[in-house]
């Protein structure tokens, strides 16, 4: 076989494995204990890096027009954990934690919203700042007791 | 070539190196695995600076582009392929570039997404036909330097300096599941490629061409192609360094263009914070401009039109019409809604389809002695060269099943 043969080969595995994945990449996949669980995870990343950001910004590092926008796309992530559980379809076995799990994302996105409502608030940011610790905890209790 | 020529390239070199892909995998493979991929930015940063200098060196001496070269060594079927996937990839990057861009934008001054969108195509186009190639490069990289203070960042945040040295051995990690292995290899195929995008070949040698270099650049060439992309290099390393003393063993995994910027904020505070946002607007900016100019070079000169900044739009008009729709088709991209950190992931992955047919001829031409003449490749630079191209087919072969297995990096 000459090179060029064998590059054309992996231009065409490529191409191949590009279609696959976007075919197949974001299917729909039942809400198992181990989806919610990694769902679990996504969200409390996103509580850590709203609760760092209020803690820079709280220390007046940051500009309103960046904690505006970055609380706004935080929220969207947040919103989209929610979507994703609401339309999921959980286990028997999982269905009460994934209602207290939306309880948890509805309430945290709604005080990250609060925020990018209001970026120049300072005791406002302090406020949501203690109010993302403690999402986090009851995060964490959550997956601990999953 | 005056010296502020000369130093002037060398930074832009540098300022160009840096682009979304940096924002998208580096932050992510730090929070993931902390110092321990440092390495591979380090082979990307190696294996980019050496075809950059190559392809630069063939375009004084041989007085051929990029494409020119994958016309004539790999034939007209295989050359038109790599010009579709090329092309495609251009779009893609542009749009994720413009994205970021946008992004950045709101970031600094607040107004809506989509208003910003706008704006920066409105940009890109006004400074793309009015600015000639030397100023387009110049102005975008050198304002983009402000990154820079990712690189100062690393010396405030005091990194485990131990740790931070054995993240340059490419030693894999013991990691707890199996599963993190294919993460793990999926972001040393990220950040490899990241450093290797094509555009950035078929540009430099086509602005190459646009120059007029001939063997008196070839210091020039030298100089720009290692220097400027290994200082680039020391500033992607810095984002790597500082984001995972912010995020590595928190449990926090970044997928947002503004969680990189929460490093300087943290360690400078506001006037960092809105330097450093300032350097990727403009990085973001000047990659956006060179890919759709990247993309009209190689479909001009596939199809044998005239092109060239250096000419008025007028003069070379399928070439303006060309980086005009390229623009417009990334607008489009955006209006559909799609997220620039997710479509960056996607230019990364796909474009290393293109990688073997873009390095190959470099490499080949390069060490041509009926070609080059005395500037052929000698013993050292062949015998790496041909390493990295064994990287690049390993990196082409194994990117896209990495992708799939590991969903993006998301396990």
């Amino acid at each position: 076989m000459n090179i060029k043969k064998l590059l054309f080969i992996i231009f065409v595995i490529g191409i191949v494995g590009g279609i696959i994945s976007y075919l197949f990449y974001q299917q729909k996949q039942p809400l198992t204990k181990a989806t919610l669980k990694k769902q679990m995870l996504t969200v409390e990343s996103t509580l850590l890096e709203a609760s760092l950001l209020t803690q820079v910004s709280y220390d007046g590092k940051t500009t309103a027009p960046y904690l505006k926008t970055y609380t706004q796309e935080l929220a969207k992530q947040l919103q989209q954990s929610e979507n994703l559980l609401r339309t999921a379809h959980p286990t028997p076995e999982i269905q009460q934690q994934t209602q207290h799990e939306l309880q948890l994302i509805s309430q945290a996105r709604q005080t990250v919203q609060t925020l990018s409502d209001n970026p120049h608030n300072s005791v406002l940011i302090k406020k949501t700042q203690t109010k993302l610790v403690r999402k986090c905890k009851e995060q964490q209790s959550i997956i601990t007791n999953l | 070539m005056n010296i502020v020529d000369f130093f002037l390239g060398f930074l832009a070199a540098a300022g160009g190196l840096v682009d979304i892909s940096n924002i998208v995998f580096n932050p992510q493979a730090a929070a993931l695995f902390g110092y321990s991929l440092l390495w591979a930015t380090v082979v990307g940063v190696i294996g980019a600076a050496l075809y950059a200098e190559m392809c630069g060196r063939v375009a004084a001496i041989a007085k051929k582009s990029v494409f020119d070269l994958v016309k004539e060594r790999m034939g007209a079927n295989i050359a038109f392929l790599t010009l579709l996937a090329s092309l495609f990839l251009n779009i893609l990057t542009c749009a994720a570039e413009a994205g970021g861009a946008a992004i950045l934008l709101q970031l600094l001054f607040g107004f809506s997404y989509s208003f910003m969108v706008g704006a920066i195509f409105i940009l890109l186009l006004l400074v793309t036909w009015f600015m000639s190639f030397k100023t387009i490069e110049w102005f975008f990289s050198i304002v983009g330097l402000f990154i820079g203070i990712f690189a100062l960042n690393v010396y405030v945040i005091h990194p485990d300096w131990h740790a931070v040295a054995a993240g340059f051995l490419p030693i894999v990690p013991h990691l707890p599941q199996s599963s993190e292995y294919f993460t793990y290899s999926y972001f040393v195929v990220g950040l490899i490629s990241a450093a290797l995008m094509p555009y950035e070949v078929y540009f430099y040698s086509s602005g190459g061409l646009e120059e007029k270099w001939s063997e008196k650049n070839l210091i020039v060439n030298y100089i720009t192609a290692y220097g400027g992309y290994i200082l680039g290099g020391i500033f992607a390393l810095g984002i790597s360094i500082v984001s995972t003393v912010l995020f590595f063993h928190k449990g926090i995994y970044p997928q947002l263009v503004p969680s990189a910027l929460l490093a300087p904020a943290f360690s400078f505070g506001k006037i960092a914070l809105m330097l450093t946002m300032l350097g990727l607007l403009f990085a973001f900016s000047g990659t956006a401009v060179q890919t759709a100019l990247s993309g009209a070079y190689t479909l001009s000169q596939f199809m044998g039109w005239r092109w060239g900044k250096y000419q008025k739009p007028h003069g070379a008009p399928f070439f303006s019409i060309t980086w005009i729709v390229i623009l417009l088709l990334a607008l489009v991209i955006l209006s559909l809604g799609l997220n620039p950190m997710q479509l960056t992931q996607y230019a990364v992955v796909f474009s290393v389809v293109a990688f073997p047919f873009t390095y190959l001829p470099i490499l080949v031409v390069a060490n041509d002695k009926d070609y080059m003449k005395k500037y052929a490749n000698g013993k050292i630079r062949k015998t790496l060269g041909w390493i990295f191209y064994g990287i690049i087919v390993v990196v082409a072969i194994t990117a896209i099943p990495l992708l799939i297995i590991t969903n993006g990096g998301n396990g």
